[in-house]
């Protein structure tokens, strides 16, 4: 008994081996990238593949892009697969970059595919590629290394802590696609030749394609108010120069308050800041830091609320105003169309505090 | 003599593994009519039917339920009823593993065949549920120790998460003053019913006290585990987007993302913190049913009588495991489907087996006089 047990035991271990691919047979997807294609309905899905090398020293990007346009993604994808000798495996894929024609028709097809395929993670970087898709995953910048892995980097906020870029991962682009009282937004990233990309613009959808592209300078300011301890520098006029400060911390919260029955919207933003730079030439001291906080909290407000109000005339809700409100009313029935009918009276009112508190090394 | 903390254990086993055994799928299609009101009845008539149902256990120490049928209901009843339980014991373990099974191959390793998973998860539980109960009690222990700090761990990260949307959450709660959602209530109910497995386990207790503290841990784990487990999702996948997953928190954890360490995705630590769990899960509502559905066989002699049991043991776990081959073939809906009616017939099953044993009690009082 107990050696025919023993027996089919071991059985059992041979058999786990025959269905795994083991990795040289197998060729990772680091980046897909899906364009229109050239007939209309399709898609042209590009793939960048990166190729495991074993030693790490003498590590030499290879990477490789396929190309394929089809009525649908899958049959691309699986007519790619027999362009190469390995397995195609998906569960490395970190970004997904939407070509600009597609982002400006319906992006739900795309999004739908991508979290409905299991081997692709949820926290997959979604972003807009301009001219299109194929011509971002081509670029390979000299800093890089491992294929792919700038954009990745760059995307996910783990590399550079650009003030501009906003990372938006599948499960938040899903969330806002289908939740009512805020729209999604994507990362747009602009290629620059062969070896260069641009991430400092963010567009702003109405559910299924890009209705509004913010500027860089916006894009900060939608960072600043959207996201916990910005690292950006920001200006402040005094006496006839400019000074730059440096935000060490930064937050923003906002309440939707009715005052005599009109909505107004009062966004603080609580700042401290370093200076960082000095065109003034003069000395600066703590009338001057003052000074500083003051004024750059002026032009802080201005550039905010001339955003916020671009964003409310344009009927977009990238803030989640709509989201919020609703889920501070209990007349689950009406509230969203009174919030809708609400919108164009909305009154903003910018509080800035900003307290700039070193003068940095020098005085 | 086995002490009190076993039994929280298998409360708190029940109360976590509900995210595999659709719970919050029930919970969240609830979402706008009414599991906010049902949440809290869940609690107050669960922990109601977990302190009845330990105080009337009380009164038979060191006894199961067979034995307990068996002295004190006329004797052509007392097989029927035993085989209802088992079957729902049965049926408990199946549902675990079936999901369990069908979460591995989405997740995990889609290119596994899917008889080959079942057979291997299989080969562990049947081996298992022979085990003496008292080992399964500290396997249990073993297993929670291992597993919750993880759950906690995915859990916290969870919930601070900066993409984790509380207006979505607080948007749920607006939608409380509906009236309780029937389903959302029986499904919720599960969290509370770790108890039941008493009905073998009371074997092993002698002096089970249930103090004050024990109502109160029962009621809060099983209040808390119940709202994240409602609300967690809802905070990633937004109120209208949280119905589209399937494993919803499984997707919930492929959401979350960990910066510094060796792995990147939650999904797999999450994992392997309800693999085992899940399985013992499995183990112990299978030996329940084993144990219910043993006692239909007569007690052998005791020359051979070890040989004999093994059989009886065998034949038993040879059909739970045809049962589960044979529900392989079920798809996604009807899986789901079969679940929710589980969830739903559990809880009556679980108010018979109260009432059973308040009159087996009352005919041994009466008996006593």
């Amino acid at each position: 008994m107990k050696k025919l047990l023993c027996a089919m035991i071991a059985l059992l271990l041979l058999c786990t081996g025959c269905e795994y691919k083991d990795i040289d047979r197998r060729i990772f997807v680091v980046a897909i990238g899906i364009d229109q294609g050239e007939r209309e309905g399709n898609f042209k899905v590009s793939l960048k593949l990166a190729l495991p090398q074993g030693d790490v020293s003498k590590i030499d990007e290879k990477m490789q892009i396929l190309t394929e346009e089809s009525t649908s993604i899958s049959e691309a994808l699986r007519r790619m697969k027999s362009r190469v000798e390995k397995e195609l495996d998906y569960v490395h894929c970190k970004s997904l970059v939407l070509g600009e024609g597609l982002a400006a028709k319906d992006i739900r097809h795309v999004l739908d595919w991508a979290i409905r395929r299991r081997d692709i993670q949820l926290i997959l970087n979604f972003a807009i590629g301009r001219p299109g898709a194929l011509e971002v995953l081509e670029i390979k910048p000299p800093s890089e290394r491992i294929p792919s892995n700038s954009l990745i980097v760059a995307m996910s906020g783990q590399g550079t802590e650009s003030p501009f870029i906003t990372s938006v991962y599948a499960f938040e682009l899903v969330n806002r696609v289908y939740e009512q009282g805020v729209d999604p937004v994507l990362p747009v990233i602009e290629a620059k030749g062969k070896d260069q990309f641009l991430i400092d613009k963010v567009a702003v959808l109405d559910k299924s394609k890009v209705s509004l592209v913010l500027t860089a300078d916006e894009t900060r300011l939608f960072n600043l108010l959207t996201r916990q301890d910005l690292r950006t520098n920001l200006p402040a006029r005094v006496q006839e120069g400019k000074v730059q400060y440096y935000t060490e911390t930064s937050s923003s919260s906002y309440q939707i308050i009715m005052r005599q029955g009109e909505p107004v919207i009062r966004y603080n933003i609580k700042i401290k800041g370093i200076i960082e730079e000095n065109s003034t030439l003069t000395e600066v001291n703590h009338r001057m830091l003052k000074e500083v906080s003051s004024s750059g909290g002026e032009e802080l407000r201005a550039s905010v609320e001339a955003l916020l109000i671009k964003v409310q005339q344009s009927g977009l809700d990238p803030f989640g105003w709509g989201l919020h409100y609703c889920a501070r009313h209990w007349n689950n029935e009406s509230e969203l169309e009174e919030w809708e009918r609400m919108v164009p009276r909305i009154r903003f009112e910018v509080m800035p505090k900003v307290e700039v508190k070193y003068s940095g090394m020098i005085e | 003599m086995t002490q009190n903390r076993y039994y929280i254990w298998l409360i708190l086993m029940n109360s976590l593994i509900n995210i595999i055994i659709f719970v919050p799928r029930e919970l969240i299609d609830g979402r706008f009519t009414g599991t906010q009101a049902a949440i809290p009845l869940a609690v107050l008539s669960g922990t109601l039917i977990t302190f009845m149902f330990t105080a009337v256990i009380r009164k038979f120490p060191g006894k199961g339920v067979p034995e307990i049928f068996a002295a004190s209901l006329p004797k052509f009843t007392v097989p029927p009823l035993l085989v209802i339980f088992g079957l729902l014991w049965c049926t408990a373990g199946l549902i675990t593993l079936l999901s369990f099974v069908d979460i591995t191959l989405r997740f995990i390793s889609p290119d596994t065949r899917p008889l080959i998973v079942l057979l291997s998860f299989l080969v562990v539980v049947c081996f298992s549920v022979r085990m003496e109960p008292l080992s399964l009690l500290y396997g249990l222990e073993m297993m929670l120790a291992i597993s919750l700090p993880l759950i906690v761990y995915a859990t916290f990260k969870a919930v601070v998460n900066p993409a984790f949307s509380w207006d979505a959450v607080l948007q749920t709660f607006t939608y409380s003053l509906h009236t309780p959602n029937w389903n959302s209530f029986l499904a919720a109910t599960f969290s509370f019913s770790g108890y039941i497995n008493m009905a073998i386990f009371n074997r092993l207790f002698h002096q089970l006290k249930l103090k004050p503290l024990h109502i109160v841990i029962v009621a809060v784990q099983g209040f808390i585990i119940l709202l994240l487990s409602f609300l967690v999702p809802i905070g990633y996948f937004g109120t209208i987007g949280v119905g589209k997953h399937i494993y919803t928190w499984f997707s919930t954890a492929d959401s979350i993302r960990i910066e510094t360490f060796l792995i990147e995705r939650m999904l797999f630590i999450f994992y392997m913190a309800y693999l085992p769990l899940s399985l013992v899960s499995v183990v112990i509502h299978w030996h329940v049913g084993k144990e219910l559905l043993l006692a239909l066989f007569p007690v052998p002699k005791k020359r051979k009588s070890s040989s004999v049991r093994l059989w009886q043991e065998g034949f038993i776990l040879a059909a739970f495991c045809a049962a589960a081959f044979s529900l392989m073939h079920l798809d996604q809906y009807e899986l789901n489907q079969f679940g929710v009616i589980f969830l739903d017939v559990r809880w009556y099953g679980e108010v018979a087996l109260l009432l059973l044993l308040l009159y087996c009690y009352a005919v041994k009082r009466r008996r006593a006089l």
